[in-house]
């Protein structure tokens, strides 16, 4: 009896391990361009070009880590391209009860005009050289659907004068069908952000 | 191209053309126009209850890729841009019997229309996500192999 048990769990450990696939480790490629220019000292990140909530948190995390590394980071989703109209509503009522007053307020706050994000090209072009913004950052994360599954990301700034390459890195990594799109992404950046890092 | 290809497709090609050294400017989000944007927040005060809404809406602009070709060309010279790329997935019965899938990507220079690289995969179907991933992999790396052959990354499909 006991011996049977044993081979039970000696071929449970083999069937776990001969599941178990060790992942590769991630590729990683960086260009640094040394040029006689300054390093980008303002920047802004382009807005993600997929709507999921985790693509705008890509973003976010290149945003803090240029920010931790002393660059500043304009957000354009939060200028106003020009004048906004702001308008305030406040109603108050109040009502009378067998014990008392009862009270409530509705305060309605409407905000209309663009932000330099929704603004045309032209606009955002010189908007560029108004705020000294000197360089440009792009994240790119997507997923490779094949057989193991692998995320890539690639993070790449350029100047925005002559869009010339100030430094660009791409991670491959292999992850698991089990993970969710934004933890497969999630992996991928942070190998990417990494070779920035160096 | 079908939006279901162009999904899996548009998002790996572009990575690979830029790691490739070229900057993209991508034509869809490129607006012509400022669009209009209207925020409104209400907040509702109760004895014991508070809730706060929020709504945010944005006006449709036209972009660069609404353009006829000719004024696309022309807006994106005005830009300082120096080429076009485009890609087309032409889908036709293969002498096996089942679907054969073919990828080609262009890159034209804007100043003459002149062709400085053409790149084509073939694939047999499998499944949108599986053939699409295929096809841009591969035609990726080829633009990866004719311009930055150090930049060629991970294993092949």
């Amino acid at each position: 009896m006991k011996r049977a048990r044993c081979t039970l769990a000696w071929l449970g450990v083999l069937a776990v391990a001969g599941c178990s696939v060790d992942k590769l480790p991630p590729t990683l490629v960086v260009h640094h361009v040394t040029s006689s220019q300054a390093q980008p000292k303002r920047v802004i990140v382009l807005p993600p070009e997929c709507a999921q909530a985790w693509c705008r948190g890509e973003g976010a995390l290149v945003a803090a880590q240029l920010a931790f590394r002393g660059i500043e980071v304009v957000d354009f989703e939060q200028l106003a391209a020009r004048e906004r109209v702001r308008t305030v509503i406040e109603i108050e009522q109040t009502s009378q009860t067998g014990t008392g007053s009862d009270q409530a307020r509705q305060r309605t706050v409407s905000v209309v005009g663009p932000r330099l994000s929704d603004a045309d090209l032209w606009t955002q072009r010189d908007a560029l050289g108004q705020l000294g913004i000197d360089a440009i950052v792009r994240v790119r994360t997507t997923k490779l659907s094949t057989w193991p599954v692998r995320a890539l990301a690639l993070i790449r700034v350029t100047r925005s004068a002559d869009a010339s390459l100030v430094v660009s890195s791409a991670c491959e990594a292999e992850v698991s069908r089990a993970d969710s799109e934004a933890e497969m992404m999630d992996r991928a950046l942070r190998c990417a952000l990494a070779g920035i890092a160096r | 191209m079908p939006a279901t290809f162009a999904a899996f497709i548009d998002p790996l090609l572009r990575m690979k053309l830029e790691l490739a050294g070229l900057t993209l400017a991508d034509a869809e989000t490129m607006r012509l126009e400022t669009a209009q944007r209207s925020e409104r927040t209400t907040t509702n005060e109760g004895r014991h209850l508070a809730e706060t809404n929020k709504t945010v809406e944005l006006s449709e602009a036209p972009t660069l890729l609404a353009l006829p070709p000719q004024q696309q060309r022309a807006v994106a010279s005005s830009l300082g841009l120096q080429g076009v790329v485009a890609t087309t997935l032409l889908v036709e019965a293969a002498s096996s019997g089942g679907l054969r899938f073919e990828l080609t990507l262009e890159l034209r220079a804007l100043a003459n229309g002149g062709q400085q690289l053409r790149v084509r995969c073939v694939e047999a179907y499998e499944s949108p996500e599986e053939t699409a991933t295929i096809l841009a992999n591969c035609v990726g790396d080829g633009v990866l192999a004719a311009r930055a052959p150090d930049a060629l990354i991970g294993r092949q499909l």
